[in-house]
């Protein structure tokens, strides 16, 4: 697989700040990439680096296989980028803000209006083409904010937190957009706090924590990386530490924690922990509720890489 | 062009002041400036000024002859045969005299005590122009003679010092002919764009150029395709035009109301003058743009700056009235030379184009100077960011 954008030793510095240090990613193309990482942990600054936008204090950026400067227009002609903050004019209307950011690449006039009608009908604004971004609610104007960066159809794409604030409706449009864009061949870099979309649609991902690159990989690679196999919580009424101890003891279990009536049990490999945990709560006559067991989930995966939740 | 093409619909939406501004100076044109234009020149202003008195001097001091002689400098003296009142009536309706001055015995005593009242007596029709104007004059003098009074002086000197004091006003308000100070309309015109040009091109421009200057929409443009050389020339081209178009309305404007005079080597100077100026109201509306942080704050640089030069450079007030300081700290204001050169050029001879090129040259030094001077802000900006 041919790599979209290889970033080696990245460093960037604010002042005293060491915002990236020696960042390292690999990008192929045709994935969706996602950047996974806390606020502040240097998502955004990885971006503006590789879009030349923030200078660096040391590393390569590399995008298909080119030295990405300031000035690499040729390259730049295939990036599409949505940034965090929405960067759209407030003088101009839904139609005329696309056709700006289209024509900043596309000069043909009839391919360019052929591609702001389909930017349009692809975030869905037919009904506000003539709408100022002002009288916009907030889902929409990320919308807007999305077709003026994919208009003229670029083989990558940036999306730096593109659904912040937005409704779950609003949401979820926009995942299955960018999963569309992605099956016409563009390979996306997604950055995102929210680990439930990052495993909805991302191909690889990239854990961030401190500007560091922490673990990369699918994202049944990243779980695989760690002790969590599967945690089992069972709704119980006063359970004496005596029970909580034996249970902690079940084969492949490695800890268990007793919070609010809620039992919650980790294990580490084996088939059958859910039966055996079922059959001491019989056993020893113990009257429960509810029963769930759960897969590891990202949250699981940073937490064991990071030592901290990725959600405060 | 796709910039170029943005500039044009954000201006769009800021146009509103600029037409504000083009249009208050178009009413003040055509409403105050060209209706005291009666098609007289200068001359035949100045001699329907002067007004037909005769005057009944009963005191005979030396005070009531140094007061007539100096009221003979200015107006014109009728003689009058009887101080009754049917003669004088006659003679002021068949208009052979403007009015009558009856200085009365004691004159010159009271306005040697400091009394201010009752020293002389006019006979005029009530309220015509001519009237007022003489006893302006007359109330000019006694008030000069009295500050003099006060100040310590006998009369005798109080009385000599006025009449050299108000000689050399008279210098200034009833000049001989080719004197500086009598300025047509068409001064009055293009020396009125020395405020309204700042005020309007600040407001108009300075907001389009934030726009391009907001931090997201900069970055997202510079992640484009699109040469940050091509982005910058195109907003340029654009402001030029405007400047351009704006020029053209007041050349229209001054085409309406001075028809041939506009096309005259003192017209084009004008106007050369006047695209001069622009480039200076450019370079304030860019400094402007990288000073300000918001709309509001942009309308105000607009007023200081363009209020404060016209009252500072001689656009509201002649510079004969301004004080020697305040003109020292003109020469450091574009708006004087401006001015300067509006000033000589409407009393153009060929021996004066030198110095009407260096006020331009002037302007064109302050026009970059701006430019350069907004360069460096945005540059610091941009490495604070
Ligand atoms: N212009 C700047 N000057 C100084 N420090 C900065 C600047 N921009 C970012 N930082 C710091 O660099 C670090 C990384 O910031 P960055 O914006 O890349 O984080 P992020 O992962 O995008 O966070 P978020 O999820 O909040 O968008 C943070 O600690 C931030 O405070
Ligand atoms: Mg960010």
């Amino acid at each position: 697989m041919a790599l979209a954008i290889k970033v080696s030793n990245l460093v960037k510095r604010y002042k005293d700040l060491v915002a990236l240090d020696h960042f390292n990613l690999e990008v192929e193309e045709g994935e969706i990439l996602g950047l996974l990482g806390p606020n502040g942990s240097g998502k955004t600054t990885t971006i503006n680096c590789i879009l030349s936008l923030l200078s660096y204090d040391k590393g390569e950026i590399l995008i298909f296989d080119q030295e990405m400067k300031p000035d690499s227009y040729e390259i730049k002609k295939n990036i599409g980028v949505v940034m965090q903050n929405v960067a759209v004019f407030d003088e101009m209307n839904v139609y005329e803000n696309i056709d700006y950011f289209c024509g900043l690449y596309i000069q043909d006039k009839n391919l360019r209006k052929q591609y702001v009608e389909e930017a349009i009908a692809f975030v869905g604004l037919e009904d506000y083409k003539k709408f100022l971004p002002k009288k916009l609610s907030g889902g929409l104007l990320r919308r807007l904010n999305i077709a003026c960066g994919i208009a003229h159809k670029p083989k990558l794409i940036f999306f730096d937190e593109p659904t912040v604030a937005v409704d779950p409706q609003s949401r979820n449009q926009i995942l299955e957009g960018i999963l569309a864009l992605n099956r016409n061949g563009a390979t996306i870099i997604y950055t995102s706090h929210y680990m439930e979309e990052v495993e909805q649609i991302c191909t690889r991902i990239v854990i961030m924590d401190n500007g560091k690159n922490a673990a990369v990989g699918t994202k049944e690679e990243l779980k695989k990386m760690i002790k969590n196999t599967e945690s089992i919580s069972v709704e119980i009424l006063g359970l004496a530490q005596e029970d909580i101890d034996t249970m902690k003891r079940l084969p492949h279990a490695y800890s268990a924690e007793y919070a609010d009536n809620h039992l919650k049990i980790n294990f580490s490999g084996g088939k059958h922990n859910l039966v055996r945990v079922l059959e001491y709560l019989q056993e020893k006559n113990i009257p429960f509720g509810r029963v769930y067991s759960e897969l590891p989930t990202l949250n699981d995966v940073f937490l064991e890489i990071t030592g901290k939740a990725l959600r405060d | 062009m796709q910039v170029f093409k943005s500039y044009w619909k954000i201006l769009n939406r800021y146009k509103g002041q600029m037409i504000m501004y083009l249009s208050i100076f178009m009413v003040v044109l055509f409403c105050f400036i060209i209706p005291n234009d009666m098609g007289e020149d200068g001359e035949n202003q100045y001699t329907s000024m002067k007004a037909k008195f005769a005057v009944f001097d009963y005191d005979h001091s030396a005070a009531s002859e140094a007061l007539i002689s100096y009221l003979e400098g200015i107006h014109i003296i009728v003689e009058l045969k009887e101080d009754d009142t049917e003669t004088i009536q006659d003679e002021l309706f068949n208009r052979n005299i403007d009015c009558v001055l009856r200085i009365p015995e004691g004159f010159g005593e009271k306005l040697a005590n400091g009394e201010q009242t009752g020293l002389v007596e006019i006979v005029a029709i009530m309220g015509t122009t001519i009237s007022m104007l003489f006893e302006t004059d007359l109330n000019t003098y006694l008030n000069f003679v009295n500050a003099y009074l006060l100040a310590g002086y006998d009369s005798k000197i109080a009385i000599e010092h006025t009449d050299t004091a108000l000689n050399q006003q008279v210098d200034v308000r009833l000049p001989e002919q080719g004197d500086t100070s009598v300025m047509g309309n068409r001064y009055y015109y293009f020396n009125y764009l020395g405020w309204v040009l700042i005020c309007m091109m600040v407001i108009g421009i300075a907001p389009i150029l934030m726009v391009y200057n907001k931090k997201n929409l900069k970055e997202r443009v510079h992640c484009s395709a699109y040469p940050f050389s091509r982005i910058h020339q195109e907003i340029l081209l654009g402001v030029v035009l405007t400047g351009i178009g704006i020029c053209a309305v007041i050349i229209a404007g001054a085409v309406i109301a001075f028809q041939g005079d506009v096309f005259s080597a003192s017209g084009g100077l004008y106007i050369l003058n006047m695209f001069s100026y622009m480039l200076v109201a450019l370079g304030f509306a860019f400094l402007v743009s990288n000073l300000a942080a918001n709309v509001e704050i942009v309308n105000m640089f607009a007023n200081v700056i363009s209020l404060g030069m016209a009252f500072l450079c001689g656009i509201f007030v002649p510079t004969e009235v301004l004080g020697k300081g305040v003109i020292a700290i003109a020469h450091f204001l574009p708006a004087y030379w401006y001015s300067q050169a509006c000033g000589r050029i409407e009393h153009y001879t060929n021996g004066a184009l030198g110095e009407i090129l260096t006020c331009m040259g002037i302007e064109l030094l302050f026009a970059a100077t701006l430019v350069v001077l907004g360069m460096t802000i945005s540059r610091k900006k941009r490495v604070e960011a």
